[in-house]
């Protein structure tokens, strides 16, 4: 096999080395040499020569080495190319060598252009043994890139190869490994794959990047590497051809049938030399070209349906021998290339792993299919996605101070132009916003400042976009964003979506035309996610809506519980003062009747008022206070606060137990960041450091807060919050000590007094669980924020975004850690099982009124808490609204739940049984027994799965049937139809408080 | 006119009454309890002084029914700095804070440095940033008496 190996050795003898024995052994060595390429030869030379001379070797040879022309490129690439220029004299000689090697070479140049034909001509005909043409090529004319790469196309194309194909593709394969082609493979693979792997080796370079110093030349390298750049300046074309040409006349040859017609295009002067250099003959086979029809009839044959334009662009790398796809790559890249180098070079960490991750900067993801004129296509013509983005950059390009946004472009950018938000600097959407029609064209401004907002966490972009989302609704829409985004997404789709899945709570909630308060961004934020839902079939954004309205609603609940949280026990508290205190006012209310004649026998609060007035109760009451009073209430307020088993000081000491501090900081920001880690896998090692050493620290403030700071200060715990002097005499405590006599006076029952004493020292404390409060959402938050900032905000600007959603979510959380530092309100202690089944029938449509609902069984009362509460929520939604919707209307609904054992705390099996009586009358059994039957299919027959729940509708049974199918439950679910009555039945497991007061660990 | 935004009843009726004590007429004295209406009325109407608190709630108290636990934006009072800046307005800035530093977009910077840094950042006058603390009023009284000294004569 004869190898047309043209690397270059003309650049190994402008070796000038000052040792004679030295140049002998170069020069011997370049005579006699087998080596196939630079690499080989290079390995034999430093063998063969002292280091000096080597080193004078690879500084000469580095001038025209293709790796460092290669890496040349790669400067150009991201530094713009007129500021790099290459090496002009080594190149327009080495160009002169191509042309003059092609000139004695016509033979090879003859062969090439016609296997590529033969090929050409299987593929238009669907042969089988379409590898063969390559393989003839590659074994007559040697190992070509070009060859290479068509032999990958068919691949990546699934085309139908014959085993006998397989079998030559592989020995091609292992062959071109063999000789050291494993780079040109794997860039060849990564340039022609279809969507969804063109930046492969971008990932895969950005797994090694440590976000150090290398990563920039890294990345640029792989960007490189990844793009095979045609010349778009009259300055690349000398390397780009040698790049090419480094291996084998069919490259040499192909790469100057590609640069023909670009140069032509371009009317480059530099191709002009080349051409007149080029024999009669030699000329004749560059200018060999296919008819128009067999070019199209080769690319529908080739390109499988459903292909864009930005498969052909891929394509097109292996298919320099077409005029319209070099043509088209050329066109694309002249635009692509210097943008996104500008892109790359106006920010700090330009395309960073997300983004490759995304893979968005061209992917193109429409169904759209190319027109069957691919000719037509690869012309780029305006419905084509790719052509019509670069053709807007194009637009931009050519009028930079003169381009507005029209509603003409704009309707073909608007929807086809997402990936724009990566090749848009900042700068250039400032111009374009500034340019654009005041009023005309909302929609562009709108666009535009959404591009910042999903490229980057910024506050000030938020805000941009915020306003720009107002403007553009207020137009039509009177600012109403239901209304707006609805209309929208019957237009754009896509981009409608895109504004919405942008329209997390946290900006939302700063549309503050739009928005009036949380509940109408709940509103909002729910009719939002179901229309993207309906654009975008995806089921998991109508949970999320229904979601929201859920948690709505529970938060009425959640707002009781959290308010009251700190607790004391009332009961035991209650007897211990029964038995301690009331003696004393038992005795106190004894003497003042004794000592006060006048006082009448049941006296009113009001009359007790005006005899202290008189002075003559006072100076008794004052004085009995002394001896019944003050002592007793004082001990009475220490043990409220300081008994182990009831006071102040068990909730604490429970809490600390139970953890529920840590489980209320902790566990919404471990999900928060896990979700973040799980949706990053390029970023998955950095946020996971991250993540644990922000949490090392954390954790250390929450140990502290719950060890030294949540307790009574004391000499053994100095940091304590609660400073309660007990022995201090304030006028707080004089005004309940008066308030605690007056009752005693009017009431004889103890247990009212007591419980009057309860409410006066919460009053008593509330100062200190103020200071709590307070403390929490000052020092701790500053300081606990300042944690996720230090460990956070150094991550790059996509997770940047999580450190502001943790910033939120802390805040949130401690919140609602203080919350609990509130004075007790003894009505709410935890939700039980009724209360929550009472709560969903009252929001059950409007059967509340008309039907009775009967709640029975031993679970009923049994307080429970954990998210499955969310879900039973959501089950019993479903089958209540249904047995209000199907009872005869006469009969009650029976709701039993129960537990097959005693109700223990801790998680246990709850049944639910749920029972409605269907009409009797005569004419209605018929209509009721198929209702019967329709209900019995719904849970027999439905199909669970997220596509049947999009396309049927998530509602109803179906919904119950997949609520239980996530919680593993479905097979519990039964119908049962008994004379006129229907039973359903279902069990779900559920966390059970038992009889302990309620205890969050959320 | 003067935009008093704080949404501490106790702390605003504490400034307030300073204010007017060290010679702001009380009529030119407009008050705001959260982010949303601050916004929006430093976006719609021209404010010559602004005494901002920092941490806001995004909504009056009415609106933040159903907020289901959330809580102050933690620079809530940044929006309203930021609002001026795109809407091409300067006014003085005072800022009363309860915190020793300002959380900047996840930059901490103290209150002392917080002058040069709004007026980079948002093109904003910091007249004074004071350390509020409800219990040693003479120091943040003095500061806020020197702050308003100092453009008292606009009023």
């Amino acid at each position: 096999m004869i190898d047309f190996d043209l690397f270059d050795k003309s650049s190994f003898h402008r070796v000038r080395l000052n040792s004679v024995d030295e140049r002998r052994r170069l020069s011997v060595a370049l005579n006699n040499t087998n080596a196939l390429n630079e690499q080989e030869l290079l390995a034999e030379l430093a063998n063969l020569l002292n280091p000096t001379s080597f080193r004078k070797v690879l500084n000469t040879i580095n001038l025209v080495d293709p790796r460092l022309l290669r890496k040349n490129q790669a400067e150009s690439f991201t530094k713009g190319f007129a500021s790099n220029p290459l090496p002009k004299l080594p190149e327009a000689s080495y160009l002169q060598l191509v042309v003059e090697n092609l000139n004695t070479e016509i033979d090879r140049v003859t062969q090439t252009m016609v296997h590529l034909d033969a090929y050409r001509a299987r593929v238009v005909g669907r042969a089988t043994d379409v590898i063969a043409p390559i393989k003839e090529l590659v074994d007559l004319c040697g190992y070509s890139k070009i060859a290479l790469m068509k032999l990958f196309q068919l691949e990546v194309f699934s085309y139908n190869l014959s085993k006998q194909d397989r079998e030559l593709k592989g020995g091609i394969y292992v062959e071109g490994k063999v000789r050291g082609l494993g780079d040109t493979l794997m860039i060849i693979d990564q340039s022609i794959q279809p969507r969804g792997r063109a930046f492969r080796s971008m990932i895969s370079y950005s797994k090694q990047i440590d976000f150090g110093e290398n990563y920039y030349k890294k990345y640029k390298e792989a960007v490189s590497d990844c793009f095979c750049p045609f010349p778009i300046t009259e300055d690349q074309v000398a390397s780009f051809v040698r790049t090419l040409s480094s291996l084998s006349v069919a490259d040499q040859a192909v790469g100057l049938i590609g640069l023909a017609r670009i140069g032509d295009l371009r009317g480059w002067e530099i191709v002009k030399q080349i051409y007149s250099s080029a024999s009669r003959e030699l000329q004749k086979q560059l200018a060999h070209t296919i008819d128009p029809c067999e070019e199209r009839c080769f690319f529908e044959a080739l390109l499988p349906e459903g292909s864009t334009d930005y498969d052909i662009y891929n394509a097109a790398i292996a298919n320099r021998d077409f005029p319209a796809t070099s043509t088209f790559r050329n066109n694309a890249d002249l635009l692509l290339l210097p943008r996104i180098s500008n892109v790359m070079k106006s920010s700090g960490h330009p395309l960073g792993p997300k983004h490759l991750k995304e893979q968005s900067l061209l992917e193109l993801s429409s169904p759209d299919t190319v027109d069957s004129q691919v000719s037509c296509a690869v012309c780029s013509e305006d419905r084509l996605k790719l052509s019509s983005l670069l053709r807007f950059l194009d637009f931009r390009k050519k009028w930079p101070t003169e381009f507005q946004i029209g509603s003409k472009a704009l309707s073909i950018v608007i929807e086809n132009g997402m990936p724009l938000h990566r090749l848009l600097t900042d700068v250039e959407v400032e111009k374009i916003v500034l340019k654009t029609r005041k009023g005309e064209d909302r929609l562009a401004v709108l666009m535009l400042r959404y591009f910042p907002v999903i490229r980057e966490f910024s506050e000030d972009a938020d805000y941009l976009f915020l306003r720009a989302l107002e403007d553009a609704s207020a137009e039509k829409h009177s600012r109403n964003l239901v209304d707006f985004l609805e209309e929208l997404s019957s237009v754009y789709p896509k981009f409608a979506t895109g504004l919405i899945l942008a329209l997390t709570p946290r900006r939302l909630q700063k549309c503050y035309k739009c928005i009036s308060g949380y509940s109408d961004m709940n509103l909002v934020h729910r009719r939002l996610l179901e229309i993207a839902a309906k654009v975008t079939g995806d089921l998991d954004l109508i949970i999320q809506a229904d979601q929201i309205a859920l948690d709505e609603k529970l938060a009425s609940a959640r707002a009781h519980f959290d308010s009251s949280r700190i607790f004391v026990d009332e009961v035991l508290f209650k007897n211990w003062a029964l038995e301690e205190v009331s003696p004393s006012f038992q005795a106190l209310r004894k003497h003042v009747f004794l000592y006060s004649p006048t006082l009448p026998e049941n006296p009113t609060t009001d009359e007790i008022a005006a005899s202290m007035n008189t002075g003559a109760l006072n100076k008794i009451v004052n004085i009995l206070k002394e001896h019944f009073l003050d002592l007793p209430v004082k001990d009475a307020f220490r043990t409220f606060c300081l008994d182990h088993y009831f006071g102040v000081d068990s909730f604490l000491g429970r809490r600390i137990r139970h953890n529920a501090t840590h489980g209320v900081l902790l566990g919404q920001m471990d999900r928060l960041c896990m979700a973040a880690i799980d949706k990053d896998p390029q970023a998955k090692e950095e946020l996971k450091y991250t993540f644990e050493s922000w949490r090392r620290d954390f954790l250390q403030e929450v140990d502290a807060l719950v060890n030294d700071r949540f307790r009574f200060k004391t000499k053994e715990f100095p940091q304590g919050l609660l400073t309660v002097d007990f022995e201090a005499k304030t006028k707080k405590f004089d005004m309940v000590e008066m308030d605690l006599i007056s009752q005693t006076i009017v009431n004889s029952k103890p247990d009212i007094v007591i419980q009057n004493m309860i409410a006066g020292f919460w009053g008593l404390l509330e100062p200190e669980l103020k200071k709590m409060r307070q403390y929490l959402k000052t020092e701790f938050s500053q300081l606990t924020l300042a944690i996720v900032d230090r460990h956070f905000n150094n991550l790059s600007s996509p997770s940047r975004a999580l450190a502001a959603d943790l910033r939120v979510t802390l805040m949130e959380r401690i919140e609602r850690l203080s919350s609990w530092y509130s004075p007790f309100s003894p009505a709410d202690i935890s939700i039980s099982l009724t209360d929550l089944a009472q709560m969903v029938w009252t929001d059950a449509e409007d059967f509340a009124d008309k039907i009775e609902l009967v709640i029975y069984g031993n679970a009923k009362d049994a307080p429970v808490v954990g998210g499955n509460v969310r879900t039973l929520f959501d089950c019993l939604h479903v089958v209540l609204v249904n047995a209000g919707k199907h009872s005869d209307g006469n009969h009650s609904i029976l709701l039993e739940m129960f537990c097959d054992e005693a109700v223990e705390a801790g998680v246990q099996e709850l049944n639910i049984v749920i029972t409605s009586s269907l009409s009797r009358k005569k004419g209605e059994i018929e209509e009721n027994e198929f209702k019967y039957k329709k209900m019995s299919d719904a849970i027999t027959k439905a199909e669970i799965s997220k596509q049947a729940m999009v396309v049927q509708g998530y509602s109803g049974l179906r919904k119950l049937k997949y609520l239980l199918f996530r919680s593993q439950r479905s097979d519990t679910l039964k119908l049962e139809w008994n004379r006129g009555k229907v039973s359903l039945r279902f069990n779900i497991p559920i966390n059970f408080l038992g009889n302990q007061p309620h205890v969050s660990t959320d | 006119m003067l935009a008093l935004i704080e949404d501490e009843n106790e702390k605003a009726e504490a400034l307030k009454s300073a204010l007017v004590e060290y010679g702001v007429p009380l009529f030119v004295i407009h008050q705001y309890n959260n982010v949303r209406d601050a916004v929006l009325a430093v976006t719609e109407s021209d404010f010559h002084t602004i005494v901002l608190d920092v941490s806001l709630p995004t909504f009056s108290p009415e609106g933040m029914a159903g907020s289901a636990g959330r809580a102050q934006q933690q620079s809530g009072g940044l929006e309203v700095l930021r609002a001026l800046k795109f809407e091409g307005k300067i006014a003085s800035i005072i800022i009363v804070t309860q915190y020793p530093d300002i959380i900047f977009e996840g930059t901490s910077v103290e209150l002392k440095n917080v002058p040069k840094y709004v007026k980079e950042r948002y093109n904003q006058i910091v007249i004074d940033a004071i350390l509020y603390r409800e219990a040693d009023p003479d120091n943040w009284r003095l500061s806020l008496k020197k702050a308003v000294g100092e453009i008292s004569c606009e009023f």
